[in-house]
């Protein structure tokens, strides 16, 4: 008997190869996914290296410091050859512009938490098989670590010819003044070197942990991680005040490395916290509604799809958390546009309209950026429900529920996530913002601030429907994996 | 297994020691109970069915066995060692080396093709692609399916799906053969093939531990153990 004595070698690195390569729809799915997360992440964090790497020569700002005859300072204009956009050109706005591609990052991490997702039941039946012919934990592990950090890094090694191809649409084609993305410098190519190791690893390290939380049936997160999240972010947000306070006498070059590391992390903190309360939220409301559905005697679609909704909690929970940061931002856009509009007598010359104006755009931009990005990690989830759950949906259309009621099923299951959630951060980013208005000029209420509060209010309107329709669009593209999934050939499947 | 713990006795070498022993077995899926204080031992050179109607433990008492579930009581020996004793990687190289498990519906890894499914126990093992394969190629031939070796799971049959998990389950040679219904959805002539190969694990002085619904079948092993309500009903000698 050769008896385990010693734990032996295990599987060879040729064999987790074998075992790790991509092989059905859902493993090639998945690996596409992670790819796409990993590329976005990437190309997130070259442009925010490239704009943390900016310098103040005046090539860049367009300002030329000259110490005159008598010790004086002067400013002289130049003009500036980068051409960038004043939000990146003059070093005291470049914060804002940290901040919002710091904030581009949650959308690709909540596209990656979906993108692991895929398949997940069918991974974990395969793994039950493994585990059956002798593949240890370590075993599985390794397996998944390899597919995924294997995905990841095919998807970071993207990011450089993605971020040239940005610089060259948006850095290079507008005209000068209009640029938003810098020049690449060659010290750029070794944090991308610096980005494929370290989302390799992020992949690995991912992919090594998601059958140990068992990602197939997995439960809502306990309220305990919200409160660890929000702790995170507070502790993230003091440190940020604290090297941003000059009296600590924390050296610039420090503050400048510290400020965009903390505000990530709280950032991811924040994210984390609200995708657990939102999965909370979105299983209770769902129970709730699936209820009130049933007592109400409403459409078999409904049911469903809040039923569907309820299936999947954390992606419903991180795409819900991104899409209430990208109305709280569309909310104070416009409380923010229409103050302008109302304050012309402040806000008169054509140059401050032009300024303003282009950075309500650009945050809009990376708003609309961020919202796509979340509705596809919605449709993801909702491919990988169809896909999962192919027998049920057969099941459903064998009883009588056609292709276009499964297919409405698919976009009321994709609105009740998006809608609620773009339409609550308009309200909330907005009303807040036209409060502090409110509160910095408060002797003067009246259309200077109750013309912000309509605006955000239809703004919210606005948003909902739109958010309403591109999931109605997005359903319609998934008709054919509708159909797929309701042939009544996936009864006979296992 | 630490390194100061006893070394199990040699069951091979010692005949009146169980390859497999199971004593006060008591699990639950949930609240609903599945087994209850079930003791079983299966010598070497023994062939054992477990019988039973449906929802009976019988399957909960296979996966017991092989160390796929832990009791929530009792303790189960396996070759000599005690698998509450043995961490998840020592368990997963007895269970690859020793063990050869075929589950109900044959349950291949799916999308991998035949000559590599079959050959995952010895891959697992550390074993090079090359010789795994030679020894898959083998097994194969064994069940009929050489024609089969570069096909996926969805392509074979059920009654090929079975055959070639009777295959994978033979491939390393072991000592214990756990089979759930390994021949319910085999034609006769399949059936009678898959039986002869996994009494020769009998005849080279292992055992096989069946799980079946067939009378017939069951007739044919050493002793049967019938399962009701998660206890053991009767364990007869059949010799």
């Amino acid at each position: 008997m050769s008896g385990p004595s010693s734990a032996g070698p295990g599987a060879s690195r040729e064999v987790v190869r074998l075992l790790a390569r991509p092989r059905s729809a859902a493993d090639r799915l998945r690996s596409r996914a992670t790819a796409a997360a990993s590329a976005g992440t990437g190309v997130v964090l070259l442009l925010l290296a490239a704009v943390l790497g900016l310098g103040d020569d005046p090539s860049v700002t367009g300002f030329e410091v000259v110490q005159a005859a008598d010790g004086s300072t002067v400013w002289t204009a130049v003009t500036p050859t980068d051409g960038l956009v004043p939000f990146l050109a003059e070093p005291g706005l470049r914060p804002g512009v940290q901040l919002g591609a710091l904030l581009l990052v949650l959308p690709f991490v909540a596209l990656a938490v979906q993108a692991l997702r895929v398949g997940a039941v069918a991974r974990q039946q395969r793994e039950a098989t493994l585990a059956v012919v002798g593949a240890s934990q370590r075993d599985l592990r390794r397996v998944r670590a390899a597919s995924t950090a294997a995905a990841a890094a095919r998807g970071a090694l993207w990011a450089a010819p993605a971020h040239l191809a940005l610089w060259l649409l948006l850095g290079v084609v507008p005209p000068l003044g209009a640029r938003l993305v810098p020049a690449p410098e060659p010290w750029l190519a070794l944090v991308w070197l610096l980005l494929v190791i370290l989302l390799t690893g992020a992949g690995a390290a991912a992919g090594a942990l998601l059958g140990r939380r068992g990602s197939a049936s997995r439960p809502v997160p306990s309220s305990r991680w919200a409160w660890a999240g929000a702790a995170g972010a507070a502790v993230c947000a003091g440190g940020v005040l604290m090297t941003s306070l000059t009296t600590l006498d924390v050296p610039r070059p420090v503050q400048a490395a510290l400020t965009p590391v903390l505000l990530l992390v709280a950032l991811l903190c924040l994210a984390a916290c609200a995708v657990v309360v939102l999965a909370r939220a979105a299983v209770r409301c769902s129970t709730r509604r699936v209820e009130r559905a049933a007592r109400s005697g409403a459409g078999a679609e409904a049911v469903l799809a809040v039923a569907q909704r309820r299936a999947n909690p954390v992606a419903v929970g991180a795409s819900g958390a991104v899409l209430v940061l990208v109305g709280v931002c569309l909310g104070v856009c416009t409380a923010f546009g229409a103050a302008m509009v109302v304050s012309r007598d402040v806000y008169g010359s054509s140059s401050e309209v032009v300024f303003y104006g282009s950075g309500v755009v650009l945050a809009c931009a990376v708003a609309a950026v961020a919202a796509a990005v979340a509705l596809v990690s919605l449709a993801l989830a909702l491919t990988d429900h169809l896909a999962q759950a192919r027998r049920a949906v057969a099941a459903t259309a064998a009883l009588g529920c056609d292709v276009p009621r499964l297919v409405e099923v698919q976009a009321r299951a994709l609105a009740a996530t998006a809608v609620p959630s773009a339409v609550a951060g308009t309200l909330v980013g907005g009303l807040c913002y036209a409060g502090l208005l409110t509160a910095v000029d408060w002797t003067s209420v009246g259309p200077r601030t109750l013309v912000p509060v309509g605006a955000v209010l239809v703004a919210a309107v606005v948003a909902g429907a739109a958010v309403r329709l591109v999931s109605c669009a997005v359903a319609e593209l998934l008709t054919g994996r509708v159909r797929r999934a309701a042939a009544l050939e996936n009864l006979r499947t296992p | 297994m630490s390194p100061d713990q006893p070394s199990p006795p040699d069951v091979l070498a010692e005949p009146t020691h169980p390859l497999l022993r199971l004593a006060g077995i008591s699990h639950a899926h949930g609240r609903t109970p599945a087994l209850h204080d079930v003791d079983l031992e299966v010598g070497a050179g023994t062939a054992v069915a477990v019988t039973g109607a449906s929802g009976s433990g019988k399957s909960t008492l296979l996966h017991v066995a092989a160390g796929l579930l832990a009791p929530d009581a009792g303790t189960v020996e396996l070759l000599g060692h005690d698998l509450a004793a043995l961490d998840d990687a020592e368990r997963a190289q007895l269970r690859r080396r020793d063990v050869g498990i075929v589950l109900q519906y044959g349950q291949l890894v799916p999308d991998l093709p035949l000559l590599d499914g079959v050959a995952l126990p010895l891959l697992l093992d550390g074993a090079a692609l090359g010789p795994a394969r030679e020894a898959s190629r083998a097994a194969l031939a064994g069940v009929g399916l050489s024609a089969a070796e570069d096909a996926v799971p969805a392509e074979l049959s059920g009654g090929q799906a079975q055959l070639a998990a009777v295959a994978r389950a033979l491939v390393a040679q072991p000592h214990l053969v756990l089979a759930d219904e390994p021949v319910a959805s085999l034609d006769p002539a399949g059936a009678a093939l898959a039986l002869d190969l996994l009494w020769g694990v009998v005849a080279r002085g292992g055992a096989l531990v069946l799980v079946t619904h067939d009378n017939v079948l069951a007739a044919r092993c050493d002793r049967e153990v019938r399962l009701a309500h998660g206890g053991v009903q009767h364990d007869l000698d059949l010799r």
